[in-house]
């Protein structure tokens, strides 16, 4: 008690002080209609706001005093500068590359791309990724929209995958999140597309491509994995796990009307491809097509709100006379580009369909924010069972950043029955 | 719990007793007869201090960023704000007016410039010689706009700059207007000239050089010329229609920009932290009738004059008026510019959260109808809106008494002063200069009757003593500019001493009439004392509009000279 009167004391004493110090420097003034510079004082009183309000001023001058930091490395002479130069010219050839995504984690690398590079709209993109988790991504396309006067357009990609820790929770729609298992994939595909315009809008494609998948146990120390321990899991049959190499080939039909690829408010883009794939070497009981039908649709409430909606449908039928496929060839739900709330590949069977509704609306320049409502399905044969009960849900917000061009990245967040899931990537499904 | 209650007491008290001293004391009167101060002694002559090149980069992170954090945590500033004593500029004289510096000179808003002058703006040179050849010998590449420097026949440097290509006369006009307007308001401004030329005049000086797109540099050559002008607007027969503008390098030595905020180190001069200068702060109010989106750091330039030998001082810049009234420099302005930060973190908040609904006032902007004018409007303006480039520290500390002292200075802008200004902008289209007369027109008054709210417009004053008493007389400012009603307003005075009430009433002319009575019942009621505080007397001015319940005082402060029985006038303050 007596040192809180002491502090008491002190408190009023000091109070007094510097009134009179206050008082004493109010009385001074120049006398003269020309004001000499004088140094500026502060007051006893403004000293002591001052203190603490510096204190908890710490943390921003930390953050403050490190990125002055960078951006004086990043302006001077520097190989750093040069670096930070190369990244933030307009239009630059090479740029860094994030993604993040629930089974590869935070993935980064470099994006190599060139524009016109035979004078004609083409362009040339690599990128290469290397994730948290050790997944490995390259990838090399190369497309030209302005061959025969620019009635035809062709497409070449080459890409490489290694994915230790693909998760797979069973085949069909009531499979459980509980049982969730990894493996590891390692793919490699080439592929081309010839596209002939048919119109102004719309492009009738062949394409031919070859894969090769191979299967192995899965890296992710917390979850089975052994390819052998998940048959078990899920009576599956050795078919159901293989590696596989196959041979595709197929057409498709597109219609694209959008305004604009980065920020689409009208028209919309209807993309039906139906493909043929057999298996080669040891794999050739391998043979099944593939039909998928994307239907997208872009309406402005005004001034770039809008409203985006999305359908997907695809069907995986297996010939009679053929083995059954790998689960990994099958449909699948999931992921930033399809059932957001959930993992990627979190359903998996052979057809799907996909609805989404989407809310977009500008927060900035070439800013948008969105909010969104997936909803899908997987079936076993879609013809047979179709049906609109047990449909899996998610809903999220998410945020993409484009140009007129393309989307350039996005950032979702979604939520389902599973949980939360989170997604930054490269460009954005639609 | 009597601890905790003593420990609560104890924190209550020193938080009170901290607002009391940081607020109270802020209050105390410093006023005397031998002020105000005319002229600030900013000009005594310095060692010359070294350029500086901040990173523009650095200052826009830090602007939007950082500074807005610290201004958040800043407890003075906050409880300043909360407690109605906000941080008022620090560089005043009693007569709530800036003094002449090195920063500003009290021009049309104090007392108004002839049309005439007002075309004339920094007049140092007629331009450049068009009688001779011009030889280039440096390309510009900063800033909003292209274009390359040249020194003429007389020797004298311009820095050449363009209208972007179909929007004649759109960057020209808007730079020769701006440079005018600020140079009128008070501000230093580089000679900004409309000039028409030919190509053919041109000619590389020897040793130019120029970076090529590799990022070397290499000598300049004629074709490197014939790039830059193939972008800029041409006259049907060749000739093309320039701003030249003056290098300040003719006044003295380039120093860099200087900043909103802080002091330069190296200036002994620069007593004043700039957020806290009058004029910096009320640049806000002036730039917003001209839409001076592009204010930032690197738009100024302090340049060392010297006086005395070797030594000098700083005079400090605004430069670059290209992206004022409806031009962006290299086009018309975008709707948002003027209207939000160039990357507003607040609108982007609000945007998101809101999902896109909230409405901003901008969306409705619509380019005028005429290329040469661009994008400047009245409808959508609004004077507390208007934002710049980057958040800009002198703004954010902006009082209603510095706002008013801007606003002021916009509404000596009268009609035939901003036809002077438009002329400025040699604008060929008739049209299109009576569209800018009556936008400028309708954001000026805008202006005014938004910021002469804030605080009681009652100004110039002039106090006159004769056998009969005091006749203290002004302006109401509102009323001057027909902002408000010419009758039916009455003005509350009351005259106060050492916080008594000494004498009150009202009247409905724009004078107070203290009787002799009157001033015989404020003698009687001095005490004599050592403090200059003992000598003045308060007297607070109220006006009632239309039956409104009286506002915000006008403070006018009366000196007792006790050895000669006189009153004097020694101070106005404009309460916000």
């Amino acid at each position: 008690m007596t040192l809180v009167r002491r502090h008491c004391g002190l408190a009023v004493a000091l109070a007094l002080v510097l009134i009179l110090v206050c008082s004493a420097q109010a009385e001074t003034a120049d006398s003269t209609d020309v004001r000499v510079p004088q140094p500026k004082s502060k007051s006893a009183g403004e000293v002591l706001l001052d203190i603490p309000s510096f204190i908890i001023s710490i943390p921003v001058y930390i953050i403050k005093t490190l990125v002055r930091g960078f951006v004086a490395l990043g302006t001077d002479e520097s190989f750093v500068a040069q670096i930070v130069e190369l990244f933030s010219q307009p239009l630059s050839p090479v740029t860094p590359a994030f993604s993040y995504e629930g089974n590869s984690s935070l993935a980064g690398g470099l994006a190599f791309r060139q524009w016109n590079l035979f004078d004609s709209g083409d362009r040339l993109r690599i990128k290469g990724l290397y994730s948290l988790n050790d997944y490995s991504t390259a990838d090399l396309k190369y497309s030209n929209p302005g061959m025969a006067d620019s009635l035809m357009g062709l497409t070449l990609q080459v890409s490489y995958q290694r994915m230790p820790r693909e998760t797979f929770f069973g085949l069909g729609n009531h499979s459980e999140e509980a049982d969730e298992v990894a493996y590891a994939l390692e793919r490699t595909r080439v592929r081309g597309d010839l596209m002939l315009r048919a119109g102004s809008v719309a492009s009738v494609g062949v394409f031919g491509g070859y894969t090769d998948c191979i299967t192995f146990d899965g890296e992710d120390p917390d979850l089975p994995g052994r390819l052998s321990e998940i048959r078990d899991m899920f009576d599956l049959t050795a078919s159901d796990t293989r590696s596989a190499q196959f041979v595709t080939i197929g057409g498709s039909l597109e219609s694209d009307t959008r305004n604009s690829k980065g920020q689409p408010s009208s028209g919309g883009r209807n993309y039906v491809e139906v493909s043929y794939n057999t298996g080669v070497g040891s794999d050739d009981d391998i043979r099944f097509t593939q039909i998928r039908a994307e239907l997208s649709q872009y309406f402005e409430l005004y001034r770039k709100r809008i409203i985006a909606f999305r359908a997907i449908v695809q069907n995986i039928d297996n010939a009679e006379s053929a083995g059954s496929n790998p689960f990994y060839l099958r449909s699948s739900l999931g992921g930033p580009e399809t059932l957001r709330g959930y993992r990627t590949v979190r359903l998996t069977d052979n057809d799907l369909a996909l609805v989404t509704i989407e809310y977009r609306y500008p927060i900035y320049d070439m800013i948008d924010a969105l909010v969104f409502f997936d909803e899908g399905r997987v079936f076993s044969d879609m013809g047979d069972e179709f049906t609109l009960k047990d449909w899996r849900y998610s809903a999220g917000i998410g945020l993409r950043v484009w140009n007129p061009e393309e989307v350039v990245v996005s950032a979702q967040v979604a939520r389902s029955d599973d949980g939360w899931e989170f997604f930054f990537q490269a460009g954005q499904g639609f | 719990m009597a601890r905790l209650l003593h420990t609560k007491t104890i924190g209550v008290l020193v938080l009170v007793t901290l607002l009391v001293v940081t607020f109270g004391c802020g209050k105390q009167q410093t006023i005397r007869p031998d002020e105000p101060f005319a002229r600030d002694a900013d000009d005594r002559p310095i060692e010359e201090v070294e350029s500086v090149d901040p990173s523009l980069v650095w200052q826009t992170v830090d602007r939007t960023v950082f500074v807005q954090a610290e201004q958040a945590l800043n407890l003075r500033r906050g409880f300043g704000t909360f407690w109605g004593s906000p941080i008022e500029a620090a560089n005043i004289n009693r007569f709530d007016e800036v003094p002449d510096c090195a920063w500003f000179t009290n021009r049309h808003g104090l007392s108004p410039m002839s049309p005439e002058a007002i075309l004339t703006g920094t007049n140092i040179t007629p331009g450049p010689d068009t009688t001779g050849e011009w030889l280039v010998f440096r390309p510009k590449i900063q800033g909003a706009t292209v274009g390359f420097w040249i020194e003429d026949s007389r020797g004298d440097e311009y820095i050449i700059k363009f209208d972007p290509a179909g929007y004649a006369e759109l960057a020209t006009g808007a730079a020769a207007m701006g440079s005018r307007y600020f140079h009128a308001c008070g501000y230093n401004a580089p000679q900004e000239t409309i000039v028409h030329w030919r190509p053919e005049w041109l000619r590389i000086k020897e040793g130019a050089t120029i970076r090529g797109s590799d990022g070397v540099k290499r000598p300049m050559t004629r074709e490197d010329i014939d790039a830059i002008l193939e972008r800029v607007q041409r006259q049907p027969d060749g000739s093309i229609r320039s701003l030249a503008s003056l290098s300040l390098g003719k006044t003295g030595a380039i120093k860099g920009p200087f900043a909103y905020d802080g002091r330069r180190g190296d200036d002994p001069n620069d007593w004043c932290d700039h957020e806290d200068r009058r004029e910096l702060r009320a640049l806000y109010v002036i730039a917003s009738l001209v839409n001076h989106y592009d204010l930032k750091d690197q738009n100024t330039l302090d340049i060392f004059v010297r006086t005395d030998g070797d030594r000098g001082y700083l005079r400090h810049y605004l430069i670059d008026f290209g992206s004022t009234f409806g031009s962006d420099g290299r086009a018309p302005k975008h709707p948002r510019k003027g209207y939000a930060n160039g990357f507003d973190l607040k609108d982007v908040m609000v945007n998101w959260l809101t999902l896109g609904l909230r409405k901003w006032a901008w969306e409705n902007n619509v380019l005028s109808p005429y290329p040469s004018v661009g994008m400047f409007e009245s409808k959508n303006f609004r004077p507390e809106k208007f934002d710049p480039i980057v958040p800009n520290p002198a703004f954010d500390n902006m009082t209603d008494r510095d706002a008013y002292w801007g606003a002021k200075i916009v509404m000596a802008w009268r009609d035939e002063h901003l036809r002077a200004l438009i002329d400025a902008g040699e604008y060929t289209d008739p049209e299109a200069k009576e569209y800018l007369f009556t936008t400028l027109v309708e954001r000026r008054d805008k202006i005014g009757r938004y910021w002469f709210s804030k605080v009681n417009p009652l100004d110039h004053f002039e106090v006159m003593g004769g056998a009969h008493g005091m006749l203290i007389a002004f302006e109401d400012l509102a009323v001057k500019y027909g902002l408000a009603p010419g009758i039916g307003n009455r003005y509350h005075y009351v005259l106060k001493y050492d916080g008594d009430k000494i004498v009150s009433g009202e009247t409905g002319e724009t004078a107070v009439v203290l009787s002799i009575s009157d001033l015989a019942s404020m003698a009687e009621a001095y005490k004599p004392g050592h403090e200059d505080k003992n000598h003045l007397y308060r007297l607070e001015i109220r006006t009632e509009r239309q039956g409104n319940k009286p506002g915000k005082p006008t403070v006018v402060w009366l000196w007792y000279d006790d050895e000669q029985s006189i009153f004097e006038y020694v101070g106005l303050e404009h309460v916000g």
